[in-house]
Formats: structure tokens, sequence, C-alpha cells
């Protein structure tokens, strides 16, 4: 065969189904790659193409299913048989180090050596790194550290670096999301030149024009499933988003919007940051929900954890209740009744060593203690108590251990704890992501319940089916931007998603 | 879409958890030692020596509780035995030259306060390790102390000062009874106080309780403050006891605190540790420090000894919360 005569190598995977407690991330997806192609693989948040990624990087072991390179069927994958076969994955985050210059990464577990093993051959490494380089038209000093370099500059030298590695399929997960234009037309050439040499492309991104730019098969993935494969000729990109999102908003609870609303609760105008987010403007109402969407990386947990005083901005300003508030820390923040359900609970949102009670009541200590701090534990158990039913958090006693809960559970104990707060405005980042269906539902209904208690809801989510089916109003925000703003009669996925890839002017 | 739901709830009781286990087994040991050292040599649990051991011990009880807080809210002190030292040098000071014993004893607590203080802020405000920080304080306060004594000893006949280390009510050694009052004060004070939780919450998730509101840089530095204080009080003891003020008291100090701290159940990575543990791991220490005297092994082999101890709890403190993330 063509393929294997030339040395490409053919990847077929069949039917792969992966699993992990409470959700099926991937369900008996094919996917093909032959050597000297770009296949770009394509799916909102959660759709699982970083699955399928990893189970072919060795990473994760499939469930089910077959991998082949070749004709040749592989059993058992691990990252280490996955670098013998050639493949190479460059991920969001670079595996380089800083500290260390170009060469030594790049030759990082298989440095050159003098006299025996024992003496490093710089000169050797350096020479050769430079030719590597040169090859892919990238003329940077060999000896520069790589924390030096700028992000685009890193990437290429990860790619460098697996081209180092005998690479034969390389996997670039959403390789351009930090370069500059000029950076990603270089990047492009040098794709282009990979082609060439035989290699297979796995291009992963959000961005539709770059799918028409780059890749010759584009595969859609939605909720774990393959929706189709194409080449990218013979599709558009309405198609592509048409596919990328058509669903059955059923299975989420579509909240019963009405038109009451009341005051403004929250204004914020021209909120900058620095190279993450400029101009940011929207405001907030007692009983609603105002639904953030765009993509990963567009900004939006930035803005809202300056909003609640964990981080500092640059310029704007804000406004509570209609006087203007500047929160150095988040207790600033609490003390005028705004909660923050964080994205990453186990980083920001729990104490996993504590028991249930103590989690529920830390932001609300100065409120349940008399002079000098001594708790009032009966205010204590009241407060935990009934906050956690509302919640219906299952646990065996309020002495437990959050880092025993469920994923599900523990996101409860964080709305408990604001809720027991008496929060006015509730800030809510991504609060269902990694919970199964059944809590994901109870979650909407009591996010329903606070709304018609008057409080003011900002919901930052990936998941377009509960952007809809929650929010009253949808603000769309694309690499920092705000794109527009939808009433959610008007919005739908496919507008939503356009504004959130920035195809929408 | 497909969903299997695989939630789990591992159950816990709340009574029974690992701290109430972990005091437990620490009273058990504490009793197999007396035990032990009682049948080697009788006079060993006569109330005389019972009474010593808690006098020889005292001082590093009492300055277990404050670097209890400091290690559950994920820092080290490494400097409270030269502080030790230091309060000592500047009570002794002021009361020789001032014959005020209110003065030498507010000396000796503000002094070493202040230590507590420049530990506080620059770890707690300033972000700086704990480890290099509290070394730096460790030879100021030292280097302080031989410049004010001169690098001799300082005799001290004040009976107020001396009160703490010497005095006795009846038979009962008043520091028996200042340690019974401090840990009872600071049981209830790191459990039922809001300052407690919140050095907790600190050490289990430093961002996530600043996300609930809690002030970490203010928390982090009253915890190095406090144990200044107690240091304070430490250094009055130690006075007491020795009469005198010396160039080199809590030498080695840190070390047999910290042991005690960690023997009783607080974990160096914090977040966890109680009150109760930390008064049976300063009683274990008390216990093999004062038998292997009372047998007359050679101090060679006590030092070695401890350092085994030292190594074993902490390879044990590693296994038993490596679980930890």
């Amino acid at each position: 065969m063509d393929s294997e005569k030339n040395n490409f190598l053919k990847l077929r995977m069949e039917k792969i189904s992966k699993a992990f407690p409470g959700v099926q991330a991937l369900d008996k997806i094919d996917f093909e790659l032959e050597g000297g192609v770009v296949h770009a693989i394509v799916g909102e948040n959660g759709a699982g193409k970083s699955t399928l990624i990893k189970i072919l990087a060795g990473v994760y072991k499939k469930d089910s299913g077959e991998i082949y390179i070749n004709n040749d069927k592989k059993e058992v994958l691990t990252p280490f048989l996955a670098k013998k076969i050639g493949i190479s994955v460059i991920y969001q985050e670079f595996s380089l180090i800083p500290e260390l210059d170009i060469s030594h990464n790049i030759f990082l577990g298989k440095e050159k050596c003098k006299y025996t093993s024992f003496f490093i051959d710089k000169k050797m490494m350096h020479k050769e790194t430079k030719e590597i380089l040169a090859k892919l038209n990238i003329y940077i000093d060999p000896r520069t550290k790589v924390g030096d370099l700028t992000v685009g500059e890193q990437q290429l030298v990860e790619i460098a670096k697996a081209i180092m590695s005998d690479t034969r399929i390389l996997v670039m997960d959403e390789p351009t999301s930090a370069l500059s234009k000029e950076e990603k037309v270089k990047l492009f050439d040098i794709i282009k030149r990979l082609k060439t040499e035989g290699i297979g492309i796995i291009y992963i991104t959000h961005r539709m024009k770059e799918i028409f730019e780059i890749a010759d098969y584009v595969t859609i993935m939605r909720d774990g499933a393959k929706v189709g494969s194409y080449k990218v000729k013979d599709v558009d990109e309405n198609t592509v988003i048409k596919l990328m999102v058509g669903r059955e908003l059923g299975s989420i609870y579509k909240r019963e919007r009405t038109n009451k609303r009341g005051e403004v609760v929250l204004r914020v105008e021209n909120l900058t940051k620095k190279d993450v987010f400029n101009n940011i403007s929207f405001y907030v109402r007692k009983g609603e929900v105002l639904g953030i969407s765009g993509l990963m990386g567009a900004g939006r947990t930035e803005v809202v954890r300056c909003i609640f005083g964990l981080d500092k901005f640059d310029s704007g300003k804000i406004f509570f209740m209609n006087h203007e508030v500047k929160f150095n820390h988040p207790f600033d923040a609490i003390k005028e009744e705004i909660g923050f359900v964080p994205e990453d609970r186990k980083r920001l949102g729990i104490i996993p060593l504590l028991d249930i009670k103590k989690n529920i009541a830390l932001p609300s200590l100065p409120w349940i203690s008399i002079i000098s701090g001594w708790i009032d534990s009966n205010k204590e158990l009241k407060l935990a108590n009934e906050f956690s039913k509302k919640m219906n958090i299952i646990m065996s006693s309020l002495g437990q251990q959050v880092s025993y809960l469920s994923g599900g559970n523990q996101q409860k104990v964080v709305l408990a704890k604001w809720l027991a707060r008496n929060a006015k405005l509730l800030i809510l980042d991504e609060p269902t992501r990694g919970i199964d269906v059944g809590a994901k539902s109870e979650i909407h209904k009591l996010i329903s319940i606070l709304v018609n208690n008057n409080i003011a809801i900002i919901m930052i989510s990936s998941e377009l089916p509960e952007i809809l089916g929650v929010s009253d109003r949808i603000l769309v925000m694309h690499e920092g931007n705000l794109v527009t703003e939808f009433d959610y009669i008007e919005a739908n996925e496919e507008n939503v998603i356009m504004a959130a890839t920035g195809l929408s002017k | 879409m497909n969903t299997a739901s695989v939630s789990k709830t591992k159950i816990k009781k709340g009574k029974y958890n690992r701290s109430y286990i972990v005091n437990l087994s620490l009273a058990l040991v504490i009793i197999i030692l007396v035990v032990l050292f009682g049948s080697l040599n009788k006079d060993f649990i006569g109330f005389n020596n019972i009474m010593n051991i808690i006098r020889q011990t005292s001082v590093i009880a009492v300055v277990a509780i404050g670097m209890t807080f400091v290690i559950i809210g994920g820092g080290i002190d490494l400097s409270v035995g030269s502080n030790v030292a230091f309060g000592g040098a500047v009570g002794a000071i002021l009361i020789t030259q001032t014959g005020s014993s209110i003065l030498g004893i507010l000396g000796s607590l503000i002094s070493c306060a202040a230590i507590g203080a420049l530990n506080g802020i620059a770890i707690g405000r300033f972000g700086i390790s704990p480890l290099m920080m509290t070394l730096g304080t460790m030879a100021l306060a030292r280097g302080l102390t031989l410049g004010l004594l001169h690098a001799v000893s300082i005799i001290v006949k004040d009976d107020l000062f001396n009160w703490l280390g010497q005095g006795e009510f009846g038979s009962i050694p008043v520091v028996v009874i200042f340690l019974l009052i401090v840990y009872v004060f600071f049981y209830f004070f790191s459990s039922k106080n809001s300052f407690g939780l919140r050095v907790y919450a600190i050490g289990g998730n430093k961002l996530a309780a600043k996300a609930s509101g809690v002030n970490t840089k203010n928390i982090i530095m009253y915890t190095y403050v406090i144990t200044g204080l107690l240091v304070g009080f430490a250094s009055i003891i130690t006075v007491g006891r020795l009469l005198s003020a010396q160039p080199w008291s809590g030498l080695g100090l840190e070390f047999d605190v910290i042991t005690a701290v960690i023997i009783g159940g607080t974990s160096l990575k914090g977040g966890e540790g109680n009150m109760i543990g930390t008064l049976f791991g300063a009683a274990v220490v008390g216990v093999l420090t004062n038998g292997m005297s009372f047998l007359s092994i050679p101090p060679f082999y006590q030092y070695i000894f401890k350092g085994l101890i030292i190594l074993a709890v902490v390879y044990i403190d590693n296994v038993i919360h490596r679980s930890r993330v």
C-alpha cells in the first residue's frame, strides 16, 4: 500500500468507548488518520475531544474498542508505547521546562553525551537543535532559555521536540489559542511541511476558520459521540456548526422564565485587565439569571474573579446596589452579600479536610460568632442543617469530611455556604461541570428557587443547553471581548456559538 | 446522553474520626511507656518524678501549642529555641537593671512576641518562606541573646519572675496549673473560635479559604505572633527553673517541639491536628526523655534514639497523609 511504502502511518480507531464516574465521555467513536493528512476534530467543551486524544496517547485506558496502527491491533497503549509508535501530543499546557534552554528541552531524556555517558555534549546538542529549528524555518539561538521565549516561540519548540523524536502522528490541542497572527502563519507553514514528510496531524480546535484554512478532513464530536467525518472541501462553516450543536434540549431542565425583574444589583462599566479582558460592561438585576457564554479562555472567569475581589483589574468601575465598590479581598464582596461558586471546586470551593458543617459555616463566621470570634455552635449547627437540607446534600452526617462526597454533593456544599450567607448576588462559574445529569437538574431547580427569591445570578457556562435553558439574558464573550448580548427568546445554539467562535460581526 | 450514575459517598462517622483514634492510641502509648520505664525503675512512677517530668516538659508543651497553629496553617517555626533564650535575656536584664518584676515579665513577653511578629509579618503578609524566615530569626534571636548577655549567664533572684518556673501550690508546681489553664484555653480557642477554624481552612486549602472570605495573610501572621507570645511564657519558665538566664537556653528546642506536635497527629502538610494530640505528643517526648535519663542511658544514645523517633514519625506522617492531594 502507498502509505506503508512511504513509511506513512495509518491510524484507525474503532468504536472507542470510555466512561468516567457519572458520565459517558466517549461512545463508540470511530476515527481514521493517514500520514500526510491534517484531520481536525471539532466539538464543544465536553464533547470528548481531549479524552479521545488522551486514549491515543496512552494516558487513559479505553473501556472498549480497538486501535490499529497500520492494521496492527494495539491492545495496550501506554505513554511510552505511544511514543515508540511515534505518537506525539502537544497539549494546551506545554511540557517544556522554562529554566532550561531550547536544546536541553528538545533533547530531554535523550541527551547527547561524550566520553562515556557521564558528560553532556552541549555543543553537539546545540548544533543539532539549530538544524532541526532551521528545518522548520525557525531561527532562534538554541541556547535561549525557554522561559524567555514568547508563547508562540514555545509552541514552535514543542513542535520541534515532537519532530525530534521521530513523530509519525502529531496531535495538537488548540495550538493557536496563544499565538499572534504572524506566529499562526508560521505554524501553518510548518504544518504544511510536516504533511509533505508524511506525518499525520490531528488538529483539535474550536476555531471554525482554521479548519477551512489548514485541515483536509474534519470530524465533529458532540456529547461523546461522533456526529460525522467529512472532507473539508465537502462542507461549509454553517454545516459544521449545526452538527456541533444540534441536540434535544429536553434532557436539561428548562426554567420557567417570567418577565418579572427587580432593580439593578450589579453594574460593571468598561472593566479592563490588560491582555485578559477588555471594556466589559453589563448589568444584572434581582430575580434574573445572566448567562455568560464563550469558549474556554474567553476571559469570563477572569472577569467575575475581579468582581468578587479575588483578582485586581486595571481600569473600569463596578457598582453594587447603585454605589461604587472596590473589593480588595473576597471578604469585602462577601460583606456586601455577594457569593462566588468557583469553576474548580477542589481548588477554590471546598476545604477538603474539614467536615460539611464547617465548610458551610466558613463564610458566615463573623455572623454566627460572639465577641472575639467564639463560634455559637447552636447557630453553626442550625445554619449547616438548614442549608444542607435545602440543597439536599446526600451525606452520612454533617460531620462527614467533604472530600468523601461525590462531585455533585461537593458542589452542593459550595452552593449551600453561599445560600447561608443570604447572598444578593450569586456568581456561578460552570456550576454543573463534571456532575451527572441527576444532580445537574437538581442544581438547576435550585437556581430557579433562588431566582424566585429575588436573588441575582451570574452564571458562566460552556454548556449550551444550560445557558439557553436557564438564562434570562445571555452575554457572549470571545477572546476577552464582550461580543453580544441576547435575550433568552432570541438566543439559539447557532447564534451563540457563532458569537463565541468569533464568527459574528 | 448516556450516563452511568456511579456516585458513591463513603460513610464515615463523625465521632470516630481519625483524630479521636490518634489521641486514643497516643494515650495508650504513654501508658505503655510509663509502665515500661516504671518496671525498670520503681522511682520512675513516683509522684515526685511525675511532677518532674511535667516540669521538664512544660517548656516544650507550652511552645507546642503555638507550633500546632503554625503547622496546621501550613508553616513552620524554627526560631522558637533561640527566642526562648532571647526572652529570658531581656527579662533578666530588665530585672537586674530596674528591680521591677513586672517590667521583667513584660519585657520577656513583649520581646518574644516581637520576634513572633517579625516572623508573622514576613511570612503572612509578605509571603516569605517560613523555613527561610524562621531560620533567619533563629540566628537573629540567638545573636541578640549572646550580645545582651555577653555570652554569660545572669542570675535572677526575683521571686515573682521565678514563680512560674519555681513556685509550688503545696506540692504541685505552678507550671502544672499553668499548663492546664493554657491548654484548656487553646483547646477551645482552636476548636470553637473562628480563628481556629480559619487556620484549619487555610492549611486545608488556602485558595478556597481566601475565596470564602478568610483573610489568609492576617491569620497566618497571628499564628506566629501567638507562638511568640507563648515562647515568652516559656522563656520565663526556663529562667525560673534555672534561676538564671542562660545564653544557650533552648538550643534544639524547636526539634523537640516539632516532634511533639507531629507525634500528636498534626500533619506537616497542614490542615490537620488538634491540641489534645499535641499535649499527648509532648507527654510522649517528656516521658521518653526523662525515662532515658532515669535509666542512665548515655546522652549519645538518647540523641540517636530521638533522631530515629523524629524520622519514624515523619515517615509515618507521610504514609498516613499520602492520600492528600
